[in-house]
């Protein structure tokens, strides 16, 4: 009979102490969640000009202005304007090295010829999509310890 | 030629071969199965590895490197320790101190995100439900003959949590160490194998296929705040359990301040590699054949695997009444995670889920019972040293 008290009195407290500390996370949860909606940024309703998109080769940049219509070369400093996004993309030689390096070794190493045709920037942050924060909790949460 | 034969009769009876017993080689032949399967299986390397080799330094007679007998006492006679003991008597005492598992417990803290616990609180339920499985335990071992301290360190192997065990077997029967630390850390290993069949047994494909809400994002000032209560409200109501639990929340505010990267990094890494060195060689270290060969072990290692098996079960059924009361939306799979094998026991509730719907991901829903049972086990321990520790 003893056994039997140690053993309830045992599962009650350890339920008793966390459902304490549940209220207590959901009242710090109240105070001091401060992540609210955000509100939607208004998007400015343009009519979409359709133009054929652009191509960035893997290759050697060209200084002279490209035609979409010939669907050549971009130049380094010049504009990427996509046919889905409402916003010019105004990438930085730099960045468009990365990018073109990127393409290039993942060509060689796959076999296939691989271009890239537009750059889009995304308009807003979808809710759903975890944070960098929630991204780095998970590889911490992810890594092996010993115990 | 007499002189010759006195001589070598003589390093005969000097040497370890004469006065080595037949237990002794069994042992030894233990400990290089357990350097197998933590070498070669990969089964909780990190400590089995020292502990096996910990168990061949013991068990190889004449070594001096443990005397169980300095220990045998309440009181141990520090002198005796210092001056005739062997390494693995003066590591011994960082068990025996309990400061070895309580360091080890700090550089977890410090590696623990407990942000999915934190964005469902509800999830302590979950890991308080998956510490049945020790009480449950309890009454198997108490039944079976053991006393109330053999049982209650038997039963909290059901925690999962090797530290947990280690510190309180410690305390409460310190002759079972060993065979108790093996049974822990070879069943933490085997959580894929054993939880796997139980789940599937007590859940429908529909309940399994359930998507879980994203959770709510968690601000940096919860992180903060929440190692401070719980440490509080812990210490607060069991004093005993304060140690494991403060040391665990210690670490994870070092963590999260983002004030102390220095001592964060040397918590994750160089601390817990040095602790985790001594811990392990020390706890083979007392794997001796008079304490471990003999049916106690077998009975424990029976009674660590019904532990495993009952809190894998209650947690998953306390999972399936969470999905009624809670209109469907909580998935069972992730009571499992509430046996505290982190975060082993959440990638197996990831990998059944999925196995039903490969578009289905509860790792994170499944970390917060995860880490909730760490919490648990802490706590279920600190119940247990409170009621037979004095």
């Amino acid at each position: 009979m003893q056994i039997f008290s140690i053993v309830l009195t045992g599962i009650a407290v350890v339920f008793i102490v966390l459902l304490f500390l549940i209220v207590l996370m959901i009242l710090m949860g109240k105070l001091f969640n401060t992540n609210k909606k955000a509100k939607p940024i208004p998007v400015k309703k343009e009519p979409l000009k359709i133009m054929s998109a652009p191509e960035i080769s893997v290759g050697k940049p060209s200084s002279a202005n490209s035609s979409p219509s010939t669907g050549g070369r971009v130049p380094l400093n010049g504009t990427l304007k996509s046919p889905h996004s409402t916003e010019d993309l105004k990438p930085t030689a730099e960045i468009v090295a990365v990018i073109a390096a990127a393409v290039r070794a993942y060509s060689e190493a796959s076999g296939k010829n691989a271009k890239i045709i537009s750059l889009r920037k995304r308009e807003t942050q979808k809710p759903e999509y975890r944070s960098r924060w929630g991204g780095a909790g998970v590889s911490e949460s992810m890594r092996p310890f010993p115990r | 030629m007499q002189v010759f034969i006195d001589t070598i009769v003589g390093l005969w009876e000097n040497s370890v071969f004469s006065g080595v017993e037949p237990l002794q080689f069994v042992m030894l032949g233990i400990s290089f199965v357990l350097m197998y399967l933590a070498i070669v299986k990969g089964y909780e390397p990190l400590l089995l590895l020292p502990i096996a080799f910990g168990m061949m330094l013991t068990n190889i007679p004449g070594g001096g490197m443990f005397h169980p007998e300095f220990f045998a006492e309440k009181e141990v006679n520090f002198g005796q320790v210092l001056s005739e003991g062997g390494l693995l008597d003066i590591l011994y005492l960082g068990l025996k101190l309990q400061i070895f598992p309580l360091l080890i417990f700090l550089g977890i803290g410090s590696m623990t995100d407990f942000g999915p616990l934190i964005a469902n609180p509800f999830s302590f339920l979950l890991g308080a439900a998956a510490q049945a499985g020790i009480f449950i335990t309890f009454l198997g071992a108490s039944l079976l003959g053991f006393s109330m301290n053999e049982a209650a360190s038997i039963s909290i192997i059901g925690g999962a949590d090797g530290p947990t065990a280690i510190w309180l077997t410690t305390r409460l029967a310190p002759e079972m160490l060993g065979p108790i630390a093996v049974a822990a850390y070879s069943y933490m290993a085997l959580v894929p194998v054993i939880q796997p069949p139980v789940m599937r047994l007590l859940t429908t494909p529909k309940e399994r296929a359930v998507k879980m809400r994203q959770l709510r994002p968690v601000s940096k000032k919860e992180k903060i705040i929440f190692p401070i209560v719980v440490t509080a409200i812990v210490g607060f109501i069991i004093p005993d359990a304060l140690a494991l639990v403060g040391m665990l929340m210690m670490g994870n505010l070092l963590k999260e301040s983002g004030m102390v990267d220095r001592l964060v990094k040397t918590a994750q890494n160089e601390l817990m590699n040095i602790v985790v060195i001594m811990l392990g060689v020390t706890v083979g270290g007392t794997a001796t054949a008079a304490n471990f060969l003999n049916l106690n072990t077998l009975l424990i290692i029976g009674l660590g695997l019904a532990a495993f098996v009952a809190g894998t079960a209650v947690g998953v059924l306390f999972g399936k009444l969470m999905y009624v009361l809670g209109g469907k939306k909580i998935n069972p799979l992730i009571g499992s995670a509430g046996v505290s094998a982190v975060p082993m026991a959440a990638r197996v509730s990831q990998k059944v889920g999925q196995e039903t719907d490969p578009s289905n991901h509860l790792l994170m829903h499944a970390m917060g019972p995860n880490v909730a049972g760490v919490i648990g086990s802490a706590v279920a321990a600190g119940v247990m040293l409170s009621l037979f520790g004095n």
